[in-house]
């Protein structure tokens, strides 16, 4: 379980999270949604550690984050960020194998395997040995998802990860995740696509102006009137 | 592309060594090499003792300061271009170089290097770090790589104008031909001592920059991801920029500017064997070495009234090269590299 409470963060003077609490059930996806600027990857970043935490308090499986070593909060947990592109032209394998960092006691071939092991789970074998800049801008989202499977983390965060895919690997996507949380891990996905997010969360967290606008089992939050209060449509 | 990296390594190994033999036959008179190597101080005959004397006080130390500058630079190129995440990128871009050449060359204005011998390598090195650390103080703590680079372009300049103010104000035409000719880079006639004392910062600066492998992979997606991957980013950067301040510091100290090696050696070994970040760091770095002893055994094999500076022939070199290589690629680097 992940949770949050009363977390503020703001970027100089612009507050983004405002006594932001909520619980990120384990073994469930849950959807983040929120207009542009709402805060959800700020929320991401200071789970991945990317972003200190200024006030409030994050939890993971009841332990602070902030008693957590830089090394251990990265075994727990896995971030795929919106941006990341790779500035090296290596290979599908090499870019996913970046995922293993964490562990540096893994051996070779201890590593290869799970590297493969990922790939095969985001269909990305087929081109493991081509160049990054080979592939095409779905292709290429997969090979950094397949980066997020690599290792064990408990707590997997994405940032849009459906950006740029065709429908068929946006449902695989979604796929992958449902698989990981059946398998007990914490999955929080950022969406701005509704109908995958009606489809595929179990748990949706709408959030408003930096604070939790409405939370809970994806039937009981994804109705009309949350979608008009938080996105005007 | 060489796919396996320890066939590549043991290639380069292998002509660096077999390079190295070439370069102590390389000169204008015929030295008797295996003569003088094989039988001994005891053994050489008297008329041997000058062969015995070139080999060992010009052309050996001449060999080795090869081999130690091209391994620096090349290897403080190949981590500044993982640490900025960019092709372009090489050691001076953070004003090191500049550094350390204002102190070597204030130091030779005013005759202090005549004092101690160490004052010279020391001082070089010295400013090297000063020049980093005015570049971390202006960009701030954790700031992102385009301040950094910024700065450190801001601070390269006006090291260079101060390093022409000197020049400019050289007491007599001698003086300013020898800070010049000292400038332009060059590994003939070093004094053996002063290596000693930078020897400690080679292996300090090699060390740092070959540990920071790992953080350099990580860097590959972005600063964020290699901070979610566990690395303290600032630490990581401020050590690896630690570390090509001595390395650098250390070469311009002994051979003074040798320009393009930094920036060419990691682009050619990327094709050569692959551009991880991690492997492309020993990889550069022994091809560095191969780079600049080729270059400085071409500068005595070229047929010139006075040897040309092994600086002027790389960079002479290094420039139509690095023109080639990125026409050839062109396409690969559209939209890689750029932020």
């Amino acid at each position: 379980m992940l949770e949050f409470s009363n977390v503020k963060f703001a970027y100089g003077e612009r507050l983004v999270l405002n006594h932001f609490s909520a619980a990120v059930p384990r073994g469930q996806v849950t959807g983040l949604l929120g207009v542009n600027g709402s805060g959800k990857t700020t929320l991401l970043r200071l789970v991945a550690g990317v972003a200190a935490q200024q006030s409030g308090n994050i939890l993971l499986d009841s332990v602070p984050l902030s008693s957590y070593s830089r090394s251990q909060r990265a075994r727990k947990v896995s971030y795929l960020s919106q941006r990341a592109q790779p500035a090296w032209d290596i290979s599908a394998a090499e870019l996913t194998e970046l995922g293993a960092l964490p562990y540096p006691e893994w051996t070779k071939h201890e590593r290869q395997s799970a590297v493969e092991q990922a790939m095969a789970q985001t269909d990305c074998l087929a081109f493991s040995q081509r160049k990054v800049t080979e592939l095409s801008a779905g292709e290429l989202q997969r090979v950094l998802l397949a980066r997020l499977l690599v290792g064990h983390a408990e707590f997997i965060l994405a940032d849009e990860p459906t950006n740029g895919l065709d429908p068929r690997h946006q449902l695989d996507t979604m796929a992958c995740f449902q698989q990981l949380a059946q398998q007990g891990r914490t999955v929080l996905v950022v969406l701005h696509d509704l109908a995958l997010a009606s489809q595929f969360c179990d748990h949706l967290i709408f959030l408003h102006q930096g604070k939790v606008h409405a939370a809970g089992p994806t039937a009981e939050v994804h109705t009309p009137r949350n979608l008009l209060d938080v996105f005007s449509i | 592309m060489v796919k396996s990296q320890r066939l590549l390594f043991f290639m380069l190994v292998l002509a660096l060594v077999a390079s190295a033999v070439l370069g102590l036959f390389a000169g204008p008179v015929d030295v008797p090499v295996w003569q003088v190597l094989f039988i001994g101080q005891q053994g050489v005959e008297p008329e041997l003792q000058w062969a015995r004397q070139i080999l060992l006080d010009v052309r050996m130390p001449r060999v080795l300061l090869a081999i130690l500058v091209g391994f620096s630079l090349a290897l403080a190129g190949a981590a500044m271009q993982g640490l900025l995440r960019n092709p372009l990128a090489e050691p001076g871009i953070i004003g090191v170089s500049g550094g350390a050449a204002v102190v070597s060359v204030f130091l030779l204005y005013f005759g202090f290097a005549l004092w101690q011998s160490w004052l010279l390598p020391l001082g070089a090195v010295f400013g090297s770090v000063l020049a980093l650390a005015g570049v971390l103080l202006i960009a701030g703590k954790g700031a992102p790589v385009v301040t950094l680079i910024l700065a450190g372009v801001a601070v390269a300049a006006f090291l260079s104008g101060v390093v022409a103010l000197l020049l400019s104000m050289a007491p007599n035409p001698f003086a300013l031909q020898e800070l010049t000719f000292w400038l332009m880079g060059s590994v003939a006639y070093r004094d053996l001592n002063q290596l000693g004392y930078l020897l400690p910062f080679f292996l300090l600066g090699s060390v740092l920059v070959l540990r920071s492998g790992r953080f350099l992979q990580a860097l590959t997606l972005g600063e964020e991801i290699a901070s979610s991957l566990g690395f303290a980013v600032a630490v990581e950067r401020l050590k690896l920029l630690f570390g090509v301040a001595l390395l650098v510091g250390s070469s311009v100290a002994m051979t003074g500017i040798i320009g393009f090696v930094g920036l060419i050696v990691p682009h050619l070994m990327r094709h050569v064997g692959g551009a991880d970040p991690r492997k492309l760091l020993l990889n550069s770095a022994l091809a560095g070495a191969l780079f600049v002893l080729w270059a400085d055994i071409a500068v005595q094999l070229i047929p010139t009234t006075t040897e040309l500076q092994v600086g002027v022939v790389l960079t002479l070199l290094g420039g139509p090269f690095f023109l080639w290589i990125l026409l050839h690629h062109r396409a690969r680097y559209l939209g890689f590299g750029s932020s």
